[in-house]
């Protein structure tokens, strides 16, 4: 268990092995290492599966009104304290598992990248009403995409493929397990933790350009 | 794009990944047929992030001929698959409702659209017009470190070899001339030795007035990793404003404006006092000169200044430095003497690898060259630089400040090679251009703020403005923007957006930005990035390397520009590759930028060099050893400069310090980022921030308007009270971005004699209720 930890954390780590060289480095698959975290974080445990019916107030067509785009950062749709304190951690007592949050009346939802500290640098927080725009015209034309299909099966019965892209969402468990999980993904069978052993990446994470030319 | 119903679309995508994940489960069984049938997925391909000098690798998903959705690229080694909600949300940048989409032209007063090819003629008519009238020198070009590298080279082939005037200058003048000087000064070549891999390699990390976890904030996640896994790391925030950044550092030191000069100098004092210099070091690789000083700060309209350095020695060093005791340097900085100790005992302690890094606070001061010689001076006398984990970093502002403004050369006095004033790196410029020698000017014109000087006086009858927003950032607008508006002035804008220095053009040109043309930018690390075209750019929009190629072949430069607009930057990139075909320099070929995210020069032998100066990474190096072989001598200098007053204090009248800045939403002067409504929403405008005393003592409360008043200016805004960021006491600090509420208004044109720089960081001005 130990060994294991210890080569998780580095696979976690930033490419120190990487030979003070010329060469051009090349970094480690980040991703993969993540998907265990939570079994072996010292500060959390695997959040409990819910009760049947969920207090859950958020659907996967609010979540995706604070994306402007599927994988884009989500913004932060409550009120937050002045942001004289970013660094400390405070996004995460309520974020770092799900729970509910009896001031905001809601359940929060887990992250699925907690090691990354300044989470202001991603997610900022929303207005209401917007703001005007700033001069006449001005305005965005963005043009979203339909939502990815969900429950892909490669033969009937099988574990569908996972239609999103992993990076920065390769920890299954903060999305698909537990109370902050959205019901329409919630997992029938939050006990098996190696979800990758039958789910696997769909087309939503082909690789594009990839490093050296190959496409 | 075919539309298709949501079920078709639900049951393509099935059979898309079900192809997907059988192709890689059958290996043997070819799925062809029915790949052929899917409709257009994501394609990713790489770009650089558009916005900031840290240089983050993305990935563009692009659908149907629009870009839909960014990744950061996990193969960059900048920033290994993050972003900031900057970079994740670039593409929205492109699809703005007002974008520009056609020709504009001044006909009676008002700005109306004409073909780009009619405005392209009236453009390259005006401009030969005006030298024919008045002469070479009467029109100047004014870029931006947001131009790609193609762009700048073009401008700098067009300006100084075809039309023959060095009125070609940068907005990076603004962010990192300082940064450039002191290199020169300091070690003969310019851009850091180190890169970003020091960020995993060291202990300590001293900000000099650098909010990173705003401006840099990917670089700024990388020192948070770092310190979160090596338990002995520090990081200590030296500022003037207590900011997101002080609250992740092990110590945050608040000291007065302008006096972070005394405060590098003491450190100097007691490294020296205390026996924590490395006197090997010294002995074999600095040398140790002194300055003029008293050297004014270009207020003056016509001002001058020429640098002359004297030889000096180690106890000329600790002679001067008998000025700068921790008790005095206290007293006027405003710092503990304790602190100053931690401070100079970090950066002395020999177990201990120290990186320095610094950006606008350092730069964007009337002793900014200065203060990068100092940094590096303390760097020097420890012998902690050019070696993994330890070094000075000037970190970059804009995403090709080094590229386009630096590598290039698009500045009044340099050249892709060289600067002006030598003959060599004329002869190099004119045979590569295929140009006569003597078109070149051998003399520098204007600098940024002469140049504007110049338009206001009259001898700049003509201007042309690309990718940059003057009449938002220049320092004492008001002056500058009449200057613009005065009659028998021609001011042509080429941008994306309305802004209002567009509203003061007389012809404004439709651009094609980032992913909707080819293009190269290099980041603060000395590395060089390529994209391809991804998407069309709308209406008649061109890029601004094909916008000044078409004026220069309507002028007659032909030759000088013979390639197909389908090839261009490809055969743009192989010319200017020329000027740089030595070890010190030497940069990658076309293919290579294809194939990886970034590659840092110097590139010799299929190879990037991390750190430079240092022979066991540097191919140019003579030896083993470290070799400082941009001077003349070998060595690094040792520059000893003191602290000299800002032009400007705060008085009885004016009792503040106004200091202004970005916030991490918002690029520049947000005309691409006000118009992502993610970013709008979070920080829609402008505002004043105050201390809670000051505020207590001004019975203001947090959200009453206020009007901030300088000699020069006056804007009426909110204020708030321990938001983003607290100033220091006596002290104001207003972000530039929103155009509706224009801090540079109230700024002083003062700027560092060496590298002619302005300062936006401290002038005086009074607040009061509004």
């Amino acid at each position: 268990m130990r060994r294991l930890t210890i080569t998780i954390l580095l696979i976690l780590g930033w490419p120190l092995a990487s030979a003070e060289g010329r060469e051009i480095p090349v970094p480690e698959n980040r991703a993969e290492g993540d998907m265990f975290r939570l079994l072996h974080d010292p500060f959390s445990r695997l959040p409990k599966a819910p009760d049947k019916k969920s207090d859950n107030q958020r659907s996967l067509e609010s979540r995706r009104l604070q994306q402007a785009f599927d994988g884009a950062p989500p913004k932060i749709p409550h009120g937050i304290r002045r942001d004289m304190d970013p660094l400390k951690r405070r996004c995460l007592s309520c974020h770092m598992k799900a729970g509910y949050i009896q001031t905001m009346e809601a359940v929060s939802p887990a992250s699925p990248h907690p090691e990354w500290a300044h989470c202001q640098q991603c997610h900022v927080p929303d207005r209401f009403p917007p703001p005007d725009p700033i001069r006449s015209g001005a305005g965005s034309d963005w043009v979203r995409r339909p939502p990815v299909a969900r429950g892909i099966v490669i033969q009937p019965a099988g574990p569908p493929v996972i239609p999103h892209s992993l990076q920065m969402r390769s920890h299954c468990q903060s999305c698909h397990v537990g109370k902050g999980a959205v019901d329409a993904i919630r997992t029938s069978h939050p006990e098996r933790i190696h979800c990758r052993q039958c789910h696997v990446p769909g087309a939503a994470d082909a690789p594009g350009w990839q490093r050296g030319g190959a496409r | 794009m075919k539309s298709l119903s949501r079920r078709q679309m639900i049951r393509s995508l099935a059979v898309q990944s079900a192809v997907a994940t059988a192709s890689g489960m059958f290996p043997g069984i070819s799925f062809a047929r029915e790949k052929e049938n899917l409709p257009p997925g994501v394609r990713w391909q790489k770009a650089p992030c558009r916005f900031c000098g840290v240089g983050c690798g993305l990935q563009v998903g692009v659908a149907g001929g629009r870009a839909v959705a960014v990744r950061g690229d996990p193969a960059s080694p900048v920033n290994k698959g993050l972003a900031c909600v900057k970079g994740y949300h670039t593409v929205l940048t492109l699809y703005g409702k007002d974008r520009l989409k056609k020709a504009l032209v001044r006909k009676n007063g008002r700005l109306v659209s004409v073909p780009v090819s009619e405005a392209l003629d009236l453009v390259a008519r005006k401009m030969q017009e005006t030298i024919t009238e008045h002469g070479k020198d009467a029109v100047a070009m004014y870029g931006s470190g947001q131009w790609t590298i193609p762009d700048g080279y073009v401008a700098s082939k067009f300006m100084k070899g075809c039309i023959g005037t060095n009125n070609l200058e940068a907005n990076a003048r603004l962010c990192m001339a300082s940064a450039v000087v002191g290199f020169l000064t300091s070690f003969g070549m310019d851009e850091p030795m180190g890169c970003y891999e020091d960020i995993e390699r060291t202990d300590t990390f001293v900000l000099w007035g650098n909010n990173m976890a705003e401006m840099h904030p990917v670089l700024f996640s990388r020192v948070l990793d770092r310190k979160m896994r090596h338990k002995k790391t520090r990081i200590v925030d030296l500022t003037t404003r207590t900011t997101r950044t002080s609250y992740a550092a092990d110590r945050s030191i608040l000291f007065q404006p302008q006096t972070d000069l005394a405060l590098a100098n003491a450190v100097c004092y007691l490294l020296i006092q205390r026996g924590r210099i490395n006197q090997d070091f010294i002995n074999k690789h600095v040398s140790f000169k002194t300055g003029k000083t008293g050297i004014g700060y270009g207020l003056e309209d016509g001002f001058k200044f020429k640098e002359k350095l004297e030889n000096a020695d180690f106890a000329d060093l600790k002679k001067f430095l008998a000025d700068y005791t921790p008790e005095k340097v206290s007293a006027l900085s405003g710092v503990s003497v304790e602190d100053i100790h931690y401070l100079a005992d970090l950066y002395g302690d020999p177990g201990r690898k120290v990186v320095s890094f610094w950006c606008m606070g350092v730069n964007q001061h009337t002793r900014g060259t200065w203060m990068n010689n100092l940094i590096y001076n303390i760097h020097l006398l420890t012998g902690k630089i050019s070696e993994p984990g330890n070094g000075p970093f000037s970190l970059t502002g804009q995403p090709s400040a080094c590229g386009t403004v630096r590598e290039v050369g698009t500045l009044t006095h340099k050249l892709p090679h060289g600067v002006v004033m030598k003959k060599p790196a004329r002869e190099l410029a004119a045979k590569i251009w295929g140009v006569p020698v003597e078109r070149i000017p051998p003399k520098p014109s204007a600098h940024t703020v002469a140049m504007f000087r110049k338009v206001d006086n009259g001898p700049i009858k003509f201007m042309w403005i690309q990718v940059t927003n003057p009449m938002v950032t220049m320092p004492k607008l008001n002056r500058y923007r009449a200057a613009l508006e005065k009659e028998g002035r021609f001011v042509v804008v080429s941008d994306i957006y309305p802004t209002p220095t567009t509203d003061v053009a007389d012809v404004v040109l439709p651009s094609a930005m980032w992913i909707e043309r080819e293009g190269m930018f290099g980041n603060s690390e000395r590395r060089t990035q390529h994209w391809f075209k991804m998407v069309d750019p709308p209406g008649e929009a061109m890029s601004d390397t094909w916008q000044i190629i078409e004026v220069a072949r309507r002028m007659g430069f032909k030759k000088e520009f013979p390639w197909s607009e389908k090839d261009h930057i490809r055969r743009i990139w192989e010319e200017y590759s020329q000027f740089h075909d030595n070890p010190k320099h030497r940069m990658a070929d076309y293919e290579t930028l294809v194939k990886y995210p970034g590659v840092q020069w110097p590139y010799v032998n299929g190879a990037e060099t991390r750190w430079r100066f240092n022979g066991k990474f540097d191919p140019a190096c003579r030896d083993e050893g470290f070799d400082f072989y941009g001077k003349p001598d070998h060595k690094a200098w040792l520059i000893a400069r003191p602290y000299e007053p800002a032009p400007e204090v705060p008085d009885k009248e004016y009792p503040f310090w106004l200091n202004t800045g970005r916030v991490l939403e918002h690029w520049h002067t947000g005309s691409m980022t006000r118009r992502v409504p993610v970013l709008h929403n979070a920080v829609p405008e402008a505002y004043a921030e105050l201390h809670p005393a000051d505020a207590a003592d001004l019975k203001l409360r947090d959200g009453d308007m206020i009007v901030v008043s300088s000699r020069r200016g006056s804007m009426k805004l909110k204020v708030v009270i321990d938001g983003r960021g607290r100033p220091d006491r006596g002290q104001v600090f207003i972000p530039f971005f929103d155009e509706a509420l224009l801090v540079n208004e109230l700024t002083l044109d003062a700027f560092c004699p060496l590298s002619k720089q302005p300062d936006y960081k401290k002038c005086a001005v009074k607040v009061e209720k509004a």
